[in-house]
């Protein structure tokens, strides 16, 4: 479903990714992992749309859609979640959830939110609350919730758990996997917290300095003493 | 009374203009020094349109509406949009050019009206028509201005917090990168926001000649009355420009009756702007709605 060949990424001229390849199927997880600054953000970024892509293609359910914008890849069933912000600190939980089901054809209605909403129990008495207000994981899950509404079919998502408490960042993985499953979604997760993200994923990408250093099992590279000990920081069989 | 009318009519029209500057700010992150142009225009749509019709210039209002949305909708597409990534500084002094570009624009016109037209095309003013309301003889801008205010800024708050289009342009004003990748089409939605901005300009110059006197380059002397109200309003804050329009146009209102009064030269009125915009950088740099508002990015 997601082809992703050669790609070279960067901001303006200033190449960041430089000839990463993968691909990944519909029902399966893809985990990048790396240090700091090895350029997973901008990888996704790239093939979102987001970032400027400098060479190489990424090809989408047989559709090159390397040079189309983000709102075009979105029509498309992907979807991103960045790093940062993933929701509108000044709307509320309805509004986010509103503008999410825009980019939808007019006869979508409000009944696909309150599907989304029964997989998101915990937002329903959050409606009238702006998003600001929220805590780390109720945000989080609420931008996963306004991308779901779209019914993607590829999911994108920049460290979802980034400044989450353990617990919370674990019951965010499991309804990933949830959603994964019940969507047969096809995932790419880039995550900080490399254990955590090769433990739930199918499928693994290392990057080192904006090159794919290892792709594979996800076993297979936590075994790895020299590459999960030299740019993960792991012990060996973690 | 007379003057209190005349300051709430003033206001009315200064706040129709600033609320569509703040709205520029807010929306696009531009501190357009060519909004004051849009309110030009929208005088000379009245004048053409009077000088043909020889109808009030009061029915103007949507031609004159058109006008300067069109002319911000054109300068969004064609100067900021495409300069948008290049940051705040570059984006001010493109709008700067472009204001003198407006500027010799109308000069052209003012010239072609003059000559080919005969239509009196520099320093013109509109004479008003006089209106009965409850036994009291009122000018019809007295009336026209302050209801035309209301209602137009009424509908935008409506539009902005009651529709599908106002969620998308707060969602827009806030993180335009967040709503592109959610599938947003940023960039219809702020052409939409930068015509409805240059509309109220345009139909507050509607009203500026029953006055002032008009020509080419009036945009100037406007201009520095709109950065102070955005400016004590609080730079991206609709409601605090709203207020500070009022609390500017009593006081530029009253200071003119004042200085007439006592003989002194009018000329002095854009220090009042220009102290209001120095004062609130100094002291209160938020405006007036950082007294109500703590995070940064909303709308009201």
């Amino acid at each position: 479903m997601l082809l992703v060949e050669n790609l070279s990424v960067g901001y303006g001229k200033m190449e960041v990714v430089h000839g990463v390849s993968f691909s990944l199927s519909r029902g399966r997880v893809l985990a990048v992992v790396g240090p700091n600054g090895s350029g997973k953000s901008t990888l996704l970024k790239g093939v979102f749309g987001a970032a400027d892509v400098l060479g190489g293609r990424v090809v989408y359910d047989g559709v090159d859609v390397t040079r189309a914008p983000p709102h075009v890849k979105v029509s498309l069933g992907m979807a991103y979640l960045p790093q940062v912000r993933g929701v509108f600190e000044e709307l509320t939980v309805r509004e986010n959830l509103e503008l999410a089901l825009m980019s939808l054809p007019k006869s979508e209605s409000w009944e696909r939110v309150e599907e989304v909403l029964e997989l998101f129990p915990e937002l329903k008495g959050l409606m009238h609350r702006r998003a600001r207000t929220l805590s780390g994981g109720e945000r989080q899950m609420l931008a996963i919730a306004m991308n779901m509404v779209r019914r993607p079919r590829l999911l994108m998502l920049d460290e979802p758990t980034a400044a989450l408490a353990p617990k919370t960042a674990g019951a965010l993985i499991r309804k990933i996997l949830e959603l994964r499953d019940s969507y047969n979604l096809a995932v790419v997760l880039v995550e900080q917290n490399a254990r955590l993200a090769l433990k739930v994923s199918d499928e693994a990408l290392l990057m080192v300095s904006g090159e794919a250093k290892y792709l594979g099992s996800p076993e297979e590279l936590l075994n790895n003493p020299n590459l999960a000990r030299v740019y993960l920081g792991l012990s060996h069989a973690g | 009374m007379e003057l209190l009318l005349e300051a709430v009519s003033y206001s009315s029209v200064l706040a129709l203009a600033s609320v569509g500057l703040s709205l520029c700010i807010i929306t696009t992150k531009v501190d357009n020094f060519a909004h004051a142009d849009y309110v030009v225009l929208g005088a000379y749509a009245a004048l053409l349109f009077k000088a043909s019709s020889g109808l009030t210039p009061y029915l103007s209002l949507p031609l004159a509406a058109l006008a300067g949305g069109l002319a911000a909708l054109l300068s969004y597409l064609l100067v900021f949009e495409p300069l948008r990534r290049h940051g705040t500084i570059t984006l001010m002094i493109a709008s700067m050019a472009l204001g003198l570009v407006i500027r010799a624009l109308l000069q052209l016109f003012a010239d072609y009206a003059q000559s080919s037209l005969g239509i009196f095309a520099r320093g013109f003013v509109f004479r008003d028509i006089a209106v009965q309301l409850g036994g009291a003889r009122l000018e019809m801008l007295t009336v026209a201005a302050p209801l035309t205010s209301l209602s137009l800024l009424v509908l935008l708050y409506l539009l902005l917090f009651r529709t599908r289009l106002g969620i998308r342009m707060r969602a827009v004003a806030e993180d335009a990168e967040l709503a592109e990748v959610l599938g947003i089409d940023v960039k219809r939605t702020l052409s939409l926001s930068w015509f409805i901005s240059g509309a109220l300009a345009g139909v507050a110059g509607v009203f500026l000649p029953f006055r002032f006197s008009i020509s080419p380059d009036s945009g100037s002397f406007i201009l520095l009355s709109l950065f102070a109200a955005v400016t004590l309003g609080g730079l991206g804050s609709l409601t605090g420009t709203l207020v500070a329009s009022y609390l500017i146009g009593f006081t530029e209102t009253m200071l003119v009756y004042g200085l007439s009064g006592l003989g002194v030269s009018t000329a002095l009125r854009p220090l009042l702007a220009f102290s209001v915009i120095t004062l609130t950088l100094l002291l209160q740099p938020r405006g007036l709605a950082g007294l109500w508002r703590t995070e940064r990015g909303a709308l009201p």
